[in-house]
């Protein structure tokens, strides 16, 4: 029984853990695509300097800052956010954003979907970006576009 | 079911050192395959734990005695509920228990993320694996609960051995709260385990931004909550169970509980630096370091062996491998942090020292330094040991005198900090901020004094909670006020809208209050009482307002104790204001230990704590203990309020749970106000 008991959980156990290895998918795990860019740290920072601004206005309308403090704190942040929103157009300017995350996108398919199982390969294809059409759907679940 | 036990265990090895290695290797050779096969391996290594658990499970509730474990920490009268609490009854379940726990949150961990981060999860993955490879290990290995019991024949041969009944579990842990104060205290130990591997895994992969930080953000809080509650549940045990009247005694294992709960108190501060100010990157990387290798410092000090307590479980074999482990963990960190300096560096510096981060600062340094000496405190019999051969023991005293002050530099710093602006803050600004609470706090000083009270630090402990809660009234009631003037808002209605809009700011109000209620109960210490006298029935003792008549005795026996109980009618201003009946208990199983049970009227303003301490040998006086303890009250309420402010800051928003846990280009949602 014992021994039943302990094949069971092995044969289970191992079965599990080895089957992705055998997968017909491989997906590539690159670091360097998946890794924080320039353009995340400075969305993050924009989002973070907005927040630091509703705050401001928060605490001088709790009457917490005087008017000098106040002027001269939000002057800072506004400073700040001039600064990271430049960079931005700096970046958008080198390279159209959206064609940029386009173009990521297109590459990470790419690389991560690697040559996918028959029936994914023959199924039918959204004539505006070309993703997967998932049978049924009336709309394409990537750009939404109206079969 | 031992064997089947045992062997869930060794596979659960032999699974978590793949997904170890897989995980390591996968990430060198971008096989993203080969992480998924280690993300399996740590799913089935929990299972296979988790089977582990239950086989424990099912020998404790089938009075399986042939195993060790069961029979040193169980026995067939003992009720259910604390059979299966026998499982942490004795170190190696109590390993067992650890090691489920761990495996547990390794698997939510990885199935929480397992689409998102992937370059930094397979060395989360690889950070507890380890981890939980050493702790499988030495529950294997050194401290199994599934050993079988042997006795060796006459001629020399083993042979299995089954005793009719088990020792039975400690009669001091047969009290609800510790039915859920280890489970509730490992879970805060473990917790700090994925902040940790976090950290480790944005060091190896360069990944230094605010990412790791947003993602353990709740982890963080939900870890440190736990151990919080886990260190104020021991506190209720050993006030309603011990029966010395007090409810913290700077045991070396309470202390080590402490530590790492002070040390991610001053995370969860210095985080909010680093998420608004890009500053303290380093500190940051070095408190969650720091509190992991504390919370495994204090499971090293309860098991090692290495200092006496009477929470300890006292197993020397254990204190070497723990060691290596904490050596390793701690190099590996540094080597890792000073290889990362170059990534580490602060966005910008700091304006000013009259500024919010200025404050936090402070704190993590007030918070730190109570750390350290809690630490010396703690560990000083053992240095003494190895410097001068001698074990010299600090008491109560040596905390008090050092705690005491730093406790109540926290306090203020509780108060002051919100009232500081972010970057810097003016006189102007802060005589704008500081009038309302400090007028407040200095008026109830002058109260407190004229009403006759002389104690420095008692005095000071409640104008500083006066001050805390005046600073706190006032956050909650302007930022209503904007909400009623700008949106027509009835108050109430703008109050709870301010809260739920802004859970992680006003929730961490609630908890900074709940930080005053207990701290106004730890300030009636100033002001305990205490008598001991021999009563027979018919007579009375007095204490405090409180007379206690004794009016009876009485014997009797459960299914696993005999017990001998006094009734005593507690009078206030002669008034009957409660029947108390205090308990003296003889176990049945192991060697027929006694045990008190405590009797407690407990008002807002004070308890009435007694014990029956013993009786005459021809059973006609009774030893009564009693104690007056003002305000411990609020120790237990502040705890129930802290939980509710936690709750708050954790419940996920409903428009932006995730997203603001992702990282950049999913998006940040404010959390700030609306």
């Amino acid at each position: 029984m014992l021994w039943i008991a302990c094949t069971a959980v092995v044969m289970i156990a191992g079965f599990y853990t080895l089957h992705p290895l055998f997968r017909e998918s491989e997906g590539n795990l690159d670091i360097d695509l998946l890794a924080e860019t320039e353009l995340d740290r400075l969305l993050d920072r924009k989002n973070v300097i907005y927040q630091n601004l509703r705050d401001l206005e928060f605490e001088y309308k709790m009457g917490r800052l005087s008017d000098a403090d106040f002027g001269q704190l939000e002057a800072g942040y506004k400073n700040e956010a001039a600064a990271v929103l430049e960079r931005l157009d700096q970046l958008d300017a080198a390279e159209n954003l959206d064609e940029a995350i386009e173009k990521e996108i297109a590459v990470r398919k790419a690389k991560l979907s690697g040559p996918g199982p028959k029936s994914r390969r023959d199924a039918p294809l959204c004539p505006s970006c070309g993703a997967e059409k998932i049978s049924g759907k009336k709309f394409c679940a990537d750009c939404g576009h109206r079969f | 079911m031992a064997n089947f036990g045992n062997f869930c265990l060794l596979f659960a090895l032999c699974l978590s050192g793949y997904a170890l290695v897989a995980a390591l290797v996968g990430a060198s050779q971008r096989r993203h395959r080969i992480v998924r096969s280690a993300e399996h391996a740590v799913y089935a290594a929990a299972g296979s734990i988790t089977l582990a658990f239950i086989s424990l499970l099912y020998l404790l509730l089938a009075n399986d005695f042939s195993t060790s474990h069961v029979a040193n920490s169980s026995s067939r009268d003992l009720p259910f509920l604390y059979k299966v609490a026998a499982i942490w009854g004795a170190h190696d379940g109590s390993m067992l228990l650890w090691v489920f726990f761990t495996a547990v949150f390794c698997a939510v961990v990885i199935y929480q993320n397992r689409s998102r981060y992937r370059d930094m999860m397979p060395y989360v993955i690889a950070v507890l694996m380890l981890d939980l490879c050493f702790f499988l290990a030495l529950n294997l290995f050194i401290s199994n609960p599934f050993t079988q019991l042997v006795q060796v024949s006459s001629d020399g041969t083993m042979q299995a051995f089954v005793p009719a009944d088990g020792r039975g579990l400690n009669p001091l842990l047969q009290y609800w709260a510790m039915v859920i104060h280890p489970p509730i205290l490992y879970l805060g130990f473990i917790g700090f385990l994925v902040p940790f591997a976090f950290a480790i895994a944005a060091l190896a992969t360069k990944q230094l931004g605010d990412t790791w930080i947003r993602t353990t953000r709740r982890w963080t809080l939900l870890t440190w909550l736990l151990l919080g509650t886990g260190l104020l549940l021991g506190g209720k045990w050993a006030y309603v169970v011990l029966g010395w009247g007090g409810y913290w005694g700077w045991d070396p294992v309470e202390n080590s509980s402490l530590m790492p709960w002070l040390v991610s108190t001053a995370f969860l501060h210095s985080v909010v630096v680093q998420e608004r100010r890009g500053m303290l990157k380093i500190w940051n990387i070095v408190l969650v370091i720091l509190t992991y290798l504390l919370g495994i410092f204090g499971t090293f000090i309860t098991r090692s062996g290495v200092v006496s307590s009477v929470h300890a479980f006292a197993d020397s074999k254990l204190g070497n491998f723990f060691i290596l482990y904490m050596a390793f963990v701690l190099l590996g960190s540094l080597w890792l942090i000073v290889d990362r300096r170059a990534y580490l560096e602060s966005d910008r510096r700091l304006d000013s020292i009259l500024s919010r981060e200025s404050a936090f600062l402070f704190n993590n340094l007030v918070f730190v330094i109570a750390c350290f000496a809690v630490f010396w405190g703690t560990m000083f019999p053992v240095l003494s040991q190895w410097i001068r051969k001698t074990q010299i023991t600090v008491g109560p005293p040596f905390f008090n005198n050092i705690n005491i002050p730093v406790g109540l530099i926290l306090l203020l710093l509780t108060g002051v900090g919100p009232l500081f602006a972010w970057r810097k803050t003016s006189f102007d600004s802060l005589k704008k901020a500081f009038f309302w609470p400090a007028l407040f706090a200095l008026v109830a000083c002058v109260a407190l004094v004229a009403g006759g009270m002389r104690s420095f630090y008692a005095i000071t402990c409640l104008t500083l909670c006066l001050f805390v809660f005046s600073t706190i009234v006032e956050e909650f009631y302007k930022g209503a006020a904007i909400r009623v003037r700008s949106r027509g808002e009835n108050f109430f209605v703008a109050l709870k809208n301010l809260t739920l809009k802004n859970k992680r700011r006003y929730g961490g109000y609630i908890v900074h209050f709940a930080v005053v209620l207990i701290f106004v109960g730890l300030s009636g210490n100033a002001f305990n009482r205490e008598s001991t006298q021999q009563l027979t029935t018919g007579q009375e003792m007095k204490i405090g307002d409180y007379s206690l008549k004794m009016a009876g005795f009485r014997q009797g026996q459960t299914s696993n104790y005999q017990f001998g109980q006094v009734t005593l009618d507690a009078y206030k201003n002669s008034q009957l204001v409660q029947v108390l009946r205090p308990e003296q208990r003889v176990f049945n199983s192991g060697e027929r230990q006694t045990t008190t049970t405590v009797a407690l009227y407990s008002t807002p303003k004070e308890d009435l704590y007694v014990v029956f301490a013993g009786m005459s040998d021809d059973g006609m006086i009774c030893q009564i203990k009693a104690f007056v303890n003002p305000l411990v009250f609020w120790i237990w309420f502040g705890s129930a309020v802290m939980l509710l402010g936690a709750v708050i800051c954790l419940w996920p928003d409903k428009t932006g749970g995730k997203a603001a846990v992702g990282s950049g280009r999913s998006g940040f949602v404010a959390s700030e106000p609306r």
